[in-house]
């Protein structure tokens, strides 16, 4: 067979080769000069030394940038980072009908001692036996002998907390040694969760997982420094907002400044950000020992701003402020059919006719001013216009 | 036939159960019913014999997944999804143990045939369910057509086997769709790759962000084990472009012809160690996690043949 062409590239024929890659590209042909400039970015894209934080009273050190496995298929993208020193591993019994542990599982395999595993009961088990046979699961998955924090998955109020049973069947899992520490998840109604955490005179549960971004309504930094500051180890999640896909937004790109900003709050351990492949690791962990810079913060202005027109969480909050008695929220979840990426125009005007005539935009018409506020910040007036136009 | 149709026809053979299903109805969304063929995603009224729908039915699409099964549902956007119905079933005798059955339409069959991979439990059995079915202790999962259906119990008591069966056999009856394999996976129909290890993933193969569209299976070749990855590419040019930057992430490339239009690589892959990869036109086929190499480019060639 004839040999066409052999590459053992160097470290420094690398770094030559970013060199040139800029010129090159001009002279050479166009693939010649793809593939060397794809050869300059492996090497830009080094991972950086692992920074850690103290994981509240639990005194875990774990990495700023941990690993969010919900969304990896290859055990050997979650390998590589364990192997750059990323130690902290959040899988759920519920992930993919319970294969992610199984994932997870393989991707620890001869690394155990290296890395804590966190996991999550089912989000609908409260009982003794419930949370008992998840956890056993889990373990069975995992194919190891402890986690090292279970979590109580998705809390939307503080009322699982208090569940006596699930605190005797975590207490008799953390006796028998297959537990380690106990903590919960939230993403809606974060400051009750986070609140009754701190308020619980058990003080049982040591970690939160908490949905938090540079998006975030300052009750709820106030909540997680409050329950920072009681030994509540903190841990970020849903910290890019609109996710990795912002492909409509041009050439913006705010994962690492995203990341950053949640960094900046020292009372934050850490993030565990979904990484699918070495890009987006890669691009993840590369900020761990970066601070958030000036750059940053434009750049997160910007992306705000592009999704500012979609950003309406729908929490309905506004509408207390609103006289007439419109459902903003509503009407804005009609626009965003129509304008957010939907372009389903007949969904739109299906859902804005749902509404009774007084809870429409139309209300707005003869109104004197807006009262209604957005906590993000959305221009409620010029949406209820913008509604008259196009779902009418 | 239309979505208009289609509704006529169900609801004329259904007509004893006329009022159950106009019960069943009334609490569905107008918008997502206006949103058409969402009569296609309704849940049957009984899941097998006994098992009672309990409520309504409730519909989540692209903007609202995430509040049934929280970020998860990023798993399933790359897949084309589109809406899901979910329905919860009681049969009454066992109190606190009830049946989820979650419909999902995906993209494509490809795709619900993807979801359905990434579900399946390397320990659960087959089924005659839809085009392939997977089913474990608490759980069953299948598709037909686009739709992704799974089917999970709930609470503390365990569902019989034959309970989740007869579920998903009710809910397959209703479904559009063929009750067949997708046909991009025919060429894994070959007697060195282990059926039921095939995977679909859209993007991020092999864990690289420019791998997009490729098919993964376990294969024995001459008694070595290995994993098969084949990429979905359109042309040669675009084979080209993703050949050449999946090269340029391997450690001592080597590369040699393979005959007419043809070349393999052999390097090592940061991930995976030993990797081999044949380009011939706008097949891409590569084999990683072998301990030895006999035969294999033989079997990637007759894999792009």
């Amino acid at each position: 067979m004839e040999l066409i062409d052999k590459k053992g590239l160097t470290r420094r024929t690398f770094i030559k080769t970013g060199i040139v890659g800029t010129a090159t590209a001009l002279i050479a042909p166009p693939a010649l000069a793809d593939t060397l400039q794809q050869l300059a970015e492996a090497e830009r894209s080094a991972v950086p030394k692992p920074v850690y934080r103290t994981l509240g009273r639990t005194g875990l050190k774990i990495t700023v940038v941990s690993f969010g496995a919900m969304l990896t298929p290859e055990p050997e993208v979650i390998r590589f980072a364990i192997e750059q020193g990323v130690n902290y591993i959040d899988t759920a019994r519920k992930y993919m009908g319970g294969k992610n542990e199984k994932i997870v599982g393989k991707a620890v395999t001869g690394l155990r001692d290296k890395v804590f595993i966190a996991s999550k009961t089912l989000p609908e088990s409260k009982t003794k036996t419930e949370i008992i046979r998840d956890v056993e699961t889990s373990l069975k998955t995992l194919g190891t002998d402890h986690i090292d924090v279970i979590q109580l998955h998705n809390l939307t109020s503080k009322e699982r907390i208090f569940i006596a049973e699930t605190r005797e069947a975590l207490t008799v899992l953390k006796k028998q040694g297959k537990v380690r520490f106990c903590g919960v998840t939230t993403h809606q109604n974060e400051v009750e969760v986070l609140n009754a955490l701190v308020d619980d005179p058990d003080r049982f549960f040591d970690t939160c997982l908490v949905k938090y971004n540079f998006k975030s309504d300052q009750k709820v930094t106030a909540a997680i420094n409050r329950a920072a500051s009681a030994g509540i180890g903190i841990i970020a999640m849903k910290t890019q907002v609109g996710g990795y896909d912002t492909t409509g937004l041009g050439t913006v790109t705010p994962h690492q400044a995203a990341l950053k900003w949640v960094f900046q709050n020292p009372q934050v351990t850490a993030a565990i950000p979904g990484m699918k492949d070495l890009k987006q690791l890669r691009e993840d962990i590369a900020v761990m020992s970066l601070p958030f810079t000036y750059a940053d913060g434009r750049r997160l202005d910007r992306y705000a701003d592009a999704i500012a027109p979609f950003y309406c969480s729908f929490c309905s909050a506004c509408e207390a402020g609103c006289s007439r008695g419109v459902e903003i929220s509503t009407v804005n979840r009609a626009l965003m059919y129509a304008e957010g990426g939907y372009s389903d125009l007949s969904l739109a005007r299906a859902t804005y006719a749902e509404l009774p005539r007084q809870a429409t935009a139309a209300a707005c018409i003869d109104c004197e001013g807006c009262t209604a506020r957005c906590r993000n910040g959305l221009d409620i007036a010029a949406k209820m216009d913008r509604a008259r136009v196009v779902l009418t | 036939m239309s979505g208009k149709q289609l509704s006529a026809n169900l609801l004329k053979s259904s007509l004893p159960a006329l009022p159950m299903i106009l019960l069943l109805l009334l609490p569905v969304p107008f918008n997502a019913l206006a949103a058409g063929a969402m009569e296609e995603l309704l849940p049957p009224l009984y899941c097998g014999a006994g098992w009672k729908s309990e409520g309504k039915p409730v519909f989540f699409d692209q903007d609202t997944l995430s509040d049934r099964i929280d970020g998860e549902a990023e798993l399933y956007f790359p897949y084309g999804f589109d809406r899901m119905a979910a329905a919860r079933y009681d049969s009454g005798k066992n109190p606190g143990t009830g049946l989820d059955v979650e419909i999902y339409r995906m993209g494509s069959t490809l795709d619900a045939f993807g979801m359905f991979a990434n579900y399946r439990q390397k320990a659960g059995a087959g089924l005659t369910i839809g085009a392939e079915s997977n089913l474990s202790a608490s759980q069953l999962f299948f598709y037909q057509g686009r739709h992704f259906v799974h089917i999970q119990v709930t609470g503390a008591a365990a569902a019989s086997p034959d309970t989740m069966a007869e579920c998903g056999r009710a809910v397959a009856s209703r479904l559009p769709g063929a009750a067949k394999r997708p046909p991009e996976l025919s060429v894994f129909d070959r007697p060195e790759v282990i059926r039921g290890t095939e995977r679909y993933l859209p993007q991020s193969l092999l864990g690289y962000d420019f791998l997009n569209k490729g098919i993964m299976a376990d294969a024995v070749v001459e008694g070595t084990n290995l994993q098969l990855f084949l990429l979905l590419e359109n042309t040669a040019e675009t084979a080209s472009q993703t050949f050449n930057h999946y090269r340029s992430q391997v450690a001592q490339a080597k590369l040699e012809s393979g005959g007419s239009k043809a070349v393999f690589l052999e390097g090592v892959d940061p991930l995976y160690g030993p990797v081999i990869m044949l380009k011939k036109e706008h097949c891409l086929a590569g084999a990683v996690k072998f301990s030895g190499k006999k035969g294999i480019r033989a079997f990637l060639e007759s894999v792009c043949r």
